[in-house]
């Protein structure tokens, strides 16, 4: 039997794994009934729906969105407390990875007045990687920074010889030192406008995960107030070597 | 003399100042208080909401707790600076100290999220008719 947990107390970690496993189950049987009986209801009424109407149910299936991304956060934050994240390489191009994921993260949060912007080569940039982590992780950070923008998020690629760096920047009030220590741990979040303080330790697990490193620096873009400084998340990913490099489990 | 319509004798709704940032929460809250006939202005900042209210006459704040740029404490604080103003305060975090400190930064009602818009509705008319009530 096992013995009740004291207050404060470090969770089991496959306990934990476990219950984020569950809560990711449970969320996710409600959300496709929802999602279903919604979409049979619109199919059944389409050629009826006012412009209104229709506006709702695009409102509803986003608000259906963001819950079944949660579960889905829910779900890999299991795999990591588990130490079993699975990766599924293949050769991907990351300027293709991140259009998408910045077109997601911009639909996922959208704020009314902020705006994303990409510059991004019109090249590829080939490395070796799990398509689905590596875009769950930097459309985290993107959505991180959104998040806490003033008016501006950007991301953009910098290529070196042997490594690619993806830098997201926002225009807000950066990270202070206080809360460096805990920014990519898991279940803190590090403001009043973050969630529950997963998105980032996702983030910097899985690109740990593909041989990287995510780490945090000052923004370049103009002050979105005055006396505040933006955050600048890099994410550094080896691109050398793609036909043997496999990235490593965690 | 004008000649008076029986639309100018009902009773005028109030113009509603909304404060959230969040687009598509922003989006339905307007579009259904739309439907209730109110005026619906929308701002997602402290800063732009203050604007706002500059621009145009605004009868009841309703305003999400956490903004980008400040919280709605702050910014009802520097509207009642200007003038009275009923206000709803709407917020994911509906802890005690949450109330508290709504309520003592002077909001009429406070709504924890997610809410129903007969539940606003109802505040609204409360809160701009008098006999404000606390709900949650």
């Amino acid at each position: 039997m096992t013995e009740p947990r004291e207050p404060g107390a470090a969770a089991d970690p496959i306990a934990l794994a476990e219950f984020l496993g569950r809560l990711a189950h449970d969320l996710r049987s409600p959300l496709g009934v929802v999602t279903e009986a919604l979409g049979s209801l619109r199919a059944d009424f389409s050629a009826e729906l006012t412009d209104e109407q229709r506006l709702l149910g695009t409102l509803a299936d986003r608000g259906l969105g963001r819950l079944g991304r949660l579960a889905d956060t829910l779900s890999v934050a299991a795999e990591l407390e588990s130490g079993r994240l699975a990766l599924r390489p293949s050769v991907v191009d990351l300027v293709e990875i991140l259009r998408a994921a910045a077109a997601t993260a911009g639909a996922i949060e959208r704020r009314r007045e902020v705006t994303l912007t990409s510059e991004l080569p019109d090249r590829p940039c080939l490395l070796v990687a799990d398509t689905d982590r590596l875009s769950r992780a930097l459309e985290e950070i993107l959505i991180n920074a959104i998040r806490h923008a003033h008016r501006t998020a950007r991301v953009r690629l910098e290529l070196a010889p042997a490594e690619a760096r993806v830098v997201i920047e926002d225009d807000g009030r950066g990270v202070s030192a206080e809360q460096r220590p805990t920014l990519f741990r898991r279940f803190v979040p590090n403001s009043s406008r973050a969630g529950l303080g997963l998105g980032l330790s996702i983030a910097h697990d899985v690109v740990v995960a593909h041989g990287g490193h995510l780490s945090i620096a000052a923004s370049t873009l103009p002050p979105g107030r005055a006396g505040t400084l933006g955050s600048a998340f890099v994410v550094s990913l080896p691109i050398a070597g793609t036909s043997e490099r496999v990235p490593r489990p965690v | 003399m004008p000649h008076q319509t029986s639309r100018d004798l009902e009773p005028r709704l109030p113009r509603v100042l909304l404060v959230e940032d969040h687009a598509d929460s922003a989006e339905l809250l307007r579009l259904l208080l739309g439907r209730h006939g109110f005026a619906v202005t929308v701002a997602g900042s402290v800063s732009t909401a203050l604007a706002a209210a500059c621009a145009a006459p605004v009868d009841v704040l309703v305003s999400d707790m956490n903004l980008p740029d400040g919280t709605g404490n702050d910014l009802l604080r520097q509207l009642r600076a200007q003038g009275s103003l009923p206000a709803i305060a709407l917020s994911g975090r509906d802890r005690d100290a949450d109330v508290e400190s709504a309520r003592a930064a002077g909001f009429d009602e406070f709504l924890g999220k997610p809410v129903s818009i007969e539940r606003l509705v109802d505040a609204l008319r409360r809160v701009s008719g008098g006999g404000a009530v606390e709900s949650r």
